[in-house]
C-alpha cells in the first residue's frame, strides 16, 4: 500500500521513534487512490532503506510524544486539503467549535468566535515530526469539554483528539500538486465517535477533502511483525504477538505470541546479510520484502508442525509487541 | 394635484386600452384621446382617489358617508381589476399615514390589489410611517405581511435594500417579529450581514428559543458570511417560513386572471433556492453529493471588500444570473456539489479554474473508490439504486462537459480488472467510452487485457455492448482529433485539463491498436457465438466508423477488416450485413481513393500502407466476382479451398452460388422478383434473371427494397466496368 519508497528498520534508543517510524514508513500514504494524472498505480515497495536517523525526542515536546504514544489511534487517509494554512489555526479553531456547538444543539444559531461554555476546540502544530523538508508539518486537534455541571474554575477536559500527519512523502507527488492544496494524508483521531464525525465533516466542508477508513493489508503487518523484531537488537520488544483470524465455522481466532529472542533468531536465519555485517561495513540497512515473507513463513510452519493448522489459509488481523500494536482495521498504537 | 391627474391618466390607460381595441380602428388617436379625458373626469374612481389623496387629517370616520361611498369605490375597482401603481401609492400613503385615525386603515390594506406592479415609493414611504405613526400592532403585522404577498410585484428593490437596517430594528418586537424575518429573509445581500446584526439575532435567540423564522434568516446569513454564524437546522424545521395565509391571496389571483397577468411570482418561489433536506440514512454515505454551501475558509489576504462583491454560487439560481455574476462567482466549499447542478458545471466548463478540477477529481476519486473498489463487505449490492443514480449523474456531466475527468478514468483502469461485466455494466461501459486517447504504450495492459478477459467469458449482449463502447470511444477519439488538429497539426494536448500532450503519430498508433484490438475481439467473437447477426452489426457499426477516419475526421489511416469479419459479413444470411458490408467497401474505396488523389498532389510523406492496398483490392475483387460475375474464386490468400473439396460437397455450380441471385441473403429477393417478373411461369429458374434486361430489372428491384449499401457498391465499381 505503501507508497513512499523509505521505510525505516531504525536503530535508535528511544522506543517510540522507533514504532512511530515504522508504523509511519508504512502508512504514509501519499495517495492511495493514486490520484494524480500520471500516476495511476499502486507501487508496492520490495525493500525498504534505514533512513538517516533523526531523534524525534529533541524535537518534539514531551506532552505531545507523550500523547501521541499513549494512545490507540484509528487511521484515515484523507485527499489533500484545499486553501489550508498553518497561519490560519486560531481561525479554523473558533470556527470547528461553534460548528461542533451548533451541531450538538440543533436548530440553535452559534456565533462563530463568540464564548463557547461547552466546548473549546485548539488546533496546534506539532513540529519536529516531519522528516523531509517537503513534508508540512503535523497538525493536532484537541476539544475540550467541561462537564455540564462543573464549577467554572475546573480545568477542561479533553474529550477528542486527532492529528493530521504526513512523514516521507513523495517529494514528486508533493509537487506535482499546485500551491493551494496541503498535503496531509494521514488522519488519526481518539475519542467519541461522534466527535470524530463531526471534525470530519467540518474538514471536509472547510477544505474540500475526503476521508476514508484506511485499513492495514496483511502484507503491512507482516512488514511490522518483521522490523519490530528486528527492534528487539536495541530495545526489548519483549514478545512477539500475533491475531489471526481463520476462514472456518464457527470463526476461529488463534493468538500466536512467539519471545522476542526466539523471533529474533529466526528474523536473524532469514536475513540475507547478516546484521553484524552490514554494520560492520556500516552501510545502509535494506530489508527485503522476501526477507519478510520467508520470517513469517518460518513462524507459520512451526506453528503449524504444532497444532496443525496452517496459518496461510487465514488472514493476520493484528500485529502487536512492546513497541505498538496494528490491527487491520487502522487502529495502531 | 398635478401628479394625481397625471396618476389617474395612465390609469386609465391601462383599462381603456382593451376597450379601445374594440372600437372602430379607424378613429384618429386624438379622438379616443379626447373621449378619454371625458370619461375620467366623470370616474368616480378618479374621484375617490381624488378624495382620498387631499382627505384632510382629523376628519370624522364614523357618519362619513363621503368616505364610505369612495372606499367601497376603490373596493369595486380593486377586486374586479386591482388598482394601478398610482393609485396603490395614494391609497398606502392615505391608510399609513393615519389621517382619518387606525379604523380604515385595515379595510384600505385589505382591498391593496395590485394590477400590474407595486411601486417601491410606496412601500418605503409605508415603512416610515410605520415608525412614526401609532398605527396598531395587528395592523402592522396585515401590513408587513401584505408587503410580503406582494413582494415579488414590487419594482425595484433597491431602495428597500437601502433601508435594511431600518427595517432590521422592527425585528425586536415581538409581533412582527416572525414577517419582519420573512421580509429580512427576502431583502438580505451579502453587504447586508453583520456582525452586530448576527449578534442582535442570536440574543433574540435566546430570548424567544429555536424560533424556525430565526433560524431560516441566521441560515442564510450562513450562506453569505459562514465566517460570522453558524447552525444546523434539524430536518423537520426545513421547510421554510411558513407561507402565511393572507387575505389578499385569493383575490390576487382573480385579478391577475382577469388582467391576463402572467405573474410568475407567487411567494413560495421565494424558497426555490432552499437547501433540500437531506437525510442521513447511510453510514457511509460517500456516493451522497454534499450540499451546496459558501466558503467558509477565505483566503485572509483578501480584501473586506472585495470579499463581499462575491456571490457564492448556492445564489445563484437562473442561467441569466449566472451571466451577470460570472466575474465575481465564488464556487462552493466542496466541489463535489457541482455535479449535481447544470449551472454549476456550465460555469465550471467556463472558467477553467485548474485548482477547482482537481478538487472535484479527489472528491470523485474518493468517492468512486470507495464505492466500487474498498468496499469489502460487498456494499454496492445493497446500494445498487444509489450507485446507479451516482453513476447516471456523473455520466450526465460528463456529457455535459463533453469529457471525462481524470480521476473516473483511473478508477475504470483499476475497475476493469475487478469487474465482473454485469454490475452497472451500461454505465460502466458508458463512462469508459468517454476515456481519452491512451498512449499506445500504456494500452494494452490499462485496457486491452481486462477488456479481452471480458470480452471472452460474458455473454453474447456484453459482448454487443463492449463492441458498441468501443466503437463510441473511437468516435470521441477521432472527433477530438478532428477538433484538436486543425488547431496544432503536431502537438495536441490530451484533455483540455491535463498537461498530457500526444503526437500525432502517437495518437495514429493509439487509434490502429484500438482498431485492431476490435479486429481480433470482433474475429473471435464472432466465431464463439457463431456469426451471431446482432454482434455482427455491432462490429459492421464499428467498422462503419473506421472506413470513413480519412474524408470525415481527417485523419490519414486506413485499416482493413480483419478476414474474420470480412468473410463472415460476406456470407451472412441476412441482407443487411451484406449491403452494409457493401456500403463500408465503398466507402473504404472512395476514401483511399481520394487519399491516393491527396497524396499526388500534397506530395505529402503521408502514406499509406501497400498492404492495406492490397487487402481492399482482394476484398473487392472477391466481392465483385463474387456478387456480380458469378465467378467466385476460392484460391485467394486468405481463403483456400481446393476443388476437390469443393466438388465433394456435392454443390452443383459453387462458384455462382454467391451471386446477387444465388446468394442466401438475397435468394428470397430473386425469387419474389421471379414471380413478379414472370406470374404465369410454373417452373422457377433463376437464372434467367441473368439475361441482361431482367438484370438490370432485378438489380433495380434490389435498390427499392432499400439496399443503397449495395447500390452504391455497384454503381461505383461495376458500373464503369459493365
Amino acid at each position: 500500500v505503501a507508497k513512499t519508497p523509505h521505510g525505516s528498520v531504525v536503530k535508535r534508543r528511544s522506543k517510540s521513534q522507533i514504532y512511530q517510524q515504522s508504523i509511519r514508513s508504512c502508512f504514509s500514504v501519499a495517495s492511495r487512490l493514486g490520484l494524480t494524472p500520471g500516476q495511476t498505480k499502486m507501487r508496492l515497495n520490495t525493500s525498504r532503506k534505514a533512513p538517516k536517523s533523526q531523534n524525534i525526542t529533541d524535537k518534539v515536546t514531551p506532552e505531545h510524544l507523550a500523547l501521541m504514544i499513549k494512545t490507540e489511534w484509528q487511521l484515515s487517509y484523507v485527499t489533500p486539503l484545499y486553501q489550508f494554512r498553518h497561519t490560519q489555526l486560531k481561525s479554523y479553531a473558533r470556527q470547528l467549535s461553534a460548528f461542533i456547538a451548533a451541531e450538538k444543539q440543533q436548530g440553535l444559531a452559534v456565533e462563530v468566535g463568540g464564548q463557547q461554555n461547552t466546548f473549546k476546540v485548539s488546533f496546534s502544530v506539532l513540529e519536529g515530526l516531519a522528516e523531509t523538508n517537503d513534508d508540512p508539518e503535523t497538525v493536532l486537534i484537541q476539544v475540550q469539554s467541561k462537564p455540564l455541571f462543573a464549577r467554572p474554575d475546573d480545568p477542561q477536559k479533553t474529550v477528542w483528539s486527532g492529528w493530521l500527519s504526513c512523514i516521507n512523502s513523495n517529494p514528486e507527488y508533493l509537487r506535482s500538486l499546485s500551491k493551494d492544496f496541503t498535503c496531509l494524508p494521514l488522519f488519526g483521531c481518539k475519542g467519541a465517535e461522534g466527535f470524530t464525525s463531526l471534525v470530519k465533516d467540518w474538514l471536509q466542508r472547510t477544505f474540500d477533502c475526503c476521508f476514508g477508513l484506511l485499513e492495514i493489508s496483511q502484507t503491512s503487518l507482516q512488514w511490522l511483525a518483521a522490523l519490530w523484531t528486528n527492534c528487539h537488537m536495541e530495545s526489548n520488544v519483549q514478545s512477539l504477538k500475533m491475531h489471526w483470524a481463520l476462514p472456518v465455522v464457527p470463526p476461529l481466532h488463534v493468538t500466536y505470541t512467539v519471545s522476542a529472542d526466539d523471533a529474533l533468531d529466526l528474523w536473524n536465519s532469514v536475513r540475507k546479510n547478516s546484521p553484524e555485517k552490514s554494520k560492520r561495513t556500516d552501510e545502509e540497512e535494506c530489508v527485503d520484502i522476501e526477507e519478510v515473507t520467508r520470517f513469517m513463513q518460518g513462524l507459520m510452519s512451526h506453528f503449524y508442525r504444532h497444532f496443525r493448522v496452517d496459518l496461510s489459509a487465514g488472514d493476520l488481523t493484528r500485529v502487536s509487541t512492546a513497541l505498538g500494536s496494528a490491527k487491520r482495521s487502522g487502529r495502531i498504537k | 394635484m398635478a401628479t394625481l391627474l397625471n396618476l389617474s391618466d395612465s390609469d386609465f390607460s391601462v383599462r381603456n386600452d382593451q376597450s379601445l381595441s374594440n372600437r372602430t380602428s379607424n378613429r384618429s388617436l386624438r379622438v379616443a384621446e379626447k373621449e378619454r379625458k371625458k370619461n375620467e373626469a366623470e370616474d368616480p374612481f378618479v374621484l375617490a382617489l381624488k378624495y382620498f389623496s387631499e382627505v384632510e387629517v382629523g376628519t370624522p370616520v364614523i357618519g362619513n358617508d363621503e368616505l364610505e361611498k369612495n372606499l367601497v369605490q376603490v373596493e369595486k375597482v380593486a377586486l374586479n381589476r386591482g388598482l394601478s401603481p398610482e393609485a396603490l401609492s395614494v391609497m398606502l400613503e392615505f391608510a399609513m399615514s393615519l389621517r382619518m385615525g387606525s379604523s380604515p386603515c385595515a379595510r384600505v390594506l385589505k382591498c391593496l390589489l395590485p394590477a400590474s406592479v407595486v411601486p417601491q415609493e410606496a412601500v418605503v414611504r409605508a415603512v416610515v410611517w410605520l415608525s412614526v405613526g401609532k398605527i396598531p400592532i395587528s395592523t402592522q403585522v396585515l401590513f408587513i405581511k401584505w408587503v410580503l404577498t406582494v413582494f415579488d410585484m414590487i419594482d425595484a428593490k433597491d431602495r428597500l435594500r437601502a433601508i435594511y437596517g431600518f427595517i432590521f430594528s422592527f425585528v425586536t418586537d415581538e409581533n412582527l417579529c416572525p414577517f419582519i424575518c420573512h421580509l429580512l429573509y427576502l431583502l438580505t445581500r451579502k453587504e447586508s450581514v453583520r456582525v452586530f446584526r448576527v449578534r442582535k439575532l442570536l440574543e433574540l435567540q435566546s430570548k424567544l428559543g429555536r424560533q424556525p423564522y430565526l433560524l431560516h434568516l441566521l441560515s442564510l446569513y450562513k450562506v453569505f458570511c459562514p465566517e460570522l454564524v453558524t447552525l444546523s437546522i434539524p430536518s423537520r424545521m426545513r421547510s421554510g417560513f411558513k407561507n402565511h395565509i393572507s387575505p389578499w391571496k385569493s383575490a390576487l389571483m382573480g385579478v391577475q386572471k382577469r388582467n391576463n397577468l402572467q405573474v410568475p411570482s407567487s411567494i413560495s418561489t421565494a424558497f426555490a433556492g432552499k437547501d433540500k433536506s437531506t437525510s442521513r440514512k447511510r453510514k457511509l454515505n460517500h456516493l451522497e453529493l454534499p450540499a451546496m454551501s459558501a466558503v467558509t475558509n477565505k483566503e485572509p489576504q483578501m480584501e473586506q471588500t472585495s470579499r463581499r462583491k462575491l456571490v457564492p454560487l448556492v445564489q445563484i439560481q437562473s442561467f441569466s444570473q449566472l451571466l451577470e455574476n460570472m466575474h465575481r462567482i465564488e464556487l462552493p466549499s466542496q466541489m463535489g456539489s457541482l455535479l449535481g447542478s447544470s449551472l454549476a458545471l456550465q460555469y465550471l466548463d467556463c472558467v477553467q479554474d485548474e485548482a477547482a478540477l482537481l478538487r472535484l477529481n479527489f472528491w470523485l476519486g474518493y468517492a468512486l473508490h470507495e464505492e466500487f473498489l474498498f468496499c469489502s463487505d460487498g456494499g454496492a449490492n445493497q446500494n445498487a439504486g444509489e450507485a446507479l443514480q451516482f453513476l447516471n449523474r456523473l455520466l450526465c456531466a460528463q456529457h455535459f462537459l463533453q469529457e471525462g475527468f481524470p480521476s473516473s478514468d483511473a478508477f475504470l483502469y483499476k475497475f476493469l480488472n475487478v469487474w465482473d461485466g454485469s454490475l452497472l455494466c451500461p454505465q460502466i461501459l458508458n463512462l469508459l467510452s468517454n476515456i481519452p486517447v491512451i498512449p499506445s504504450s500504456q494500452i494494452k495492459t490499462l485496457l486491452f487485457e481486462p477488456l479481452m478477459q471480458l470480452f471472452f467469458t460474458s455473454s453474447l449482449f456484453f459482448k454487443c455492448g463492449l463492441i458498441e463502447c468501443l466503437n463510441h470511444m473511437l468516435l470521441k477519439w477521432l472527433t477530438w482529433h478532428s477538433v484538436y488538429a486543425l488547431e496544432d497539426d503536431l502537438d495536441i494536448s490530451l484533455n483540455s485539463h491535463t498537461s498530457i500532450n500526444i503526437t500525432l503519430s502517437g495518437f495514429k498508433d493509439s487509434v490502429m491498436d484500438l482498431v485492431h484490438f476490435v479486429g481480433r475481439l470482433a474475429s473471435v467473437g464472432l466465431q464463439l457465438e457463431g456469426c451471431h447477426s446482432l454482434l455482427l452489426n455491432f462490429i459492421l457499426d464499428f467498422y462503419e466508423t473506421v472506413c470513413d477516419t480519412f474524408l470525415k475526421f481527417g485523419l490519414p489511416l486506413m485499416v482493413m477488416p480483419p478476414p474474420g469479419v470480412f468473410y463472415t459479413a460476406f456470407f451472412a444470411t441476412d441482407p443487411v450485413s451484406v449491403d452494409r458490408l457493401a456500403y463500408i467497401m465503398h466507402r473504404y474505396k472512395v476514401n483511399l481513393t481520394s487519399a491516393k488523389s491527396q497524396e499526388k498532389v500534397t506530395k505529402q510523406a503521408f502514406h499509406i500502407n501497400r498492404q492495406t492496398f492490397r487487402d481492399f483490392n482482394h476484398y473487392l475483387v472477391f466481392m465483385v466476382n463474387g456478387l456480380w460475375n458469378s465467378n467466385m474464386c476460392y484460391t485467394e490468400a486468405n481463403l483456400q479451398l481446393s476443388e476437390e473439396l469443393l466438388e465433394k460437397s456435392g454443390v452443383p455450380q459453387y462458384s455462382t452460388r454467391f451471386d446477387l441471385i444465388h446468394h442466401p441473403a438475397f435468394m428470397s429477393y430473386a425469387v419474389d422478383f421471379h414471380q413478379k417478373c414472370w406470374p404465369g411461369r410454373k417452373d422457377m429458374d433463376l437464372n434467367s434473371i441473368k439475361q441482361s434486361k431482367p438484370w438490370s430489372w432485378y438489380l433495380e428491384y434490389l435498390y427499392t427494397q432499400g439496399f443503397d449499401g449495395l447500390k452504391d457498391f455497384i454503381q461505383n465499381n461495376i458500373g464503369r466496368w459493365a
